[in-house]
């Protein structure tokens, strides 16, 4: 592996970097557990990463260019996020929640 | 020439994360009703009248908004508009149509697809920053509200998937700076 493909951030090596987290966090668990070593798992760690590893495999486009966006520009999209979410998803979703309650009736 | 035992229909729903359309997989054994029409009915959230559509058996039937019928008219008629959120009735029916089978089936495309923006809005590296975990947290549990209305689903309890689906909707809401 050359440096530029260890430096260069992807939506793979995200992936990877999950897998290598949550299988560092398992071990921290047994050793903690079975041979009391150590601060055991970090689960917060642990459920940001299963939550990513689920978020990166997905084929959703406008998925994809949020991830691409998290990737390259970290938490800064995090209010650009919440202002697209606003303007239409939101009066999506309360749309929803009316078909869902005459569903009930 | 034609199979002798006993018909077993069934069939699988695949998660597509996409909020344009349902795969579903034929999973029946047809038997001897291998060679007669079938047919599936799609009921949307809400209720109303079951939408028909021909059933492809041993394959996957893609539906979508303009098999469904919902395509707005002043869309094209190619392009396809989001289905909503909630539960479908969906049944698969051989000839003749005591051969069946119905499922209830909880859609949460849309909802999951803005849980994720909002997560994704946090980056990808872990951040002790307590600011970044409450919000983690709040969206974590939204995640287990909807995991719990797909379970209440699964037993056939709907009012409860009902309960814990709109409480993933009221939490996702209270993200939104201009809904109130």
């Amino acid at each position: 592996m050359s440096t530029q493909s260890i430096l260069v951030k992807s939506i793979e090596s995200v992936q990877d970097n999950s897998r290598t987290v949550i299988l560092d966090n398992a071990k921290k668990h047994i050793l903690s557990t079975d041979f009391a070593l150590g601060n055991g798992m970090n689960s917060n760690e642990v459920s940001h990463y299963s939550k990513l590893f689920d978020l990166l495999n997905t084929e959703n486009c406008e998925l994809i260019l949020y991830i691409n966006e998290a990737i390259e520009n970290g938490g800064e999209a995090i209010e650009k996020s919440i202002i697209n979410f606003s303007d239409n998803s939101v009066y999506t979703i309360s749309d929803y929640s009316n078909i869902f309650e005459e569903n009930l009736i | 020439m034609s199979e002798i035992g006993k018909i077993n229909i069934d069939f699988q729903i695949l998660k597509t994360h996409d909020p344009k359309v349902i795969l579903i997989a034929d999973t029946s054994d047809w038997k001897h009703i291998a060679d007669k029409t079938s047919v599936l009915e799609i009921t949307m959230p809400g209720g109303g009248v079951p939408r028909e559509l021909i059933w492809n058996k041993h394959k996957i039937n893609i539906v979508n908004s303009s098999t469904l019928g919902i395509t707005p008219k002043a869309c094209d008629a190619t392009q396809l508009v989001e289905l909503p959120d909630g539960v479908y009735t969906i049944a698969v029916k051989g000839e003749p149509n005591y051969f069946c089978k119905e499922r209830f089936y909880l859609r949460t495309e849309r909802l999951e697809l803005e849980v994720g923006k909002l997560y994704l809005s946090l980056g990808v590296d872990f951040d002790k920053n307590l600011e970044k975990q409450k919000l983690r947290d709040d969206l974590l549990k939204i995640d287990s509200m909807i995991k719990a209305a797909n379970f209440a689903t699964m037993l056939g309890e709907l009012d409860k998937t009902a309960m814990y689906f709109k409480e993933a909707q009221k939490r996702l809401k209270s993200f939104c700076k201009s809904c109130n």
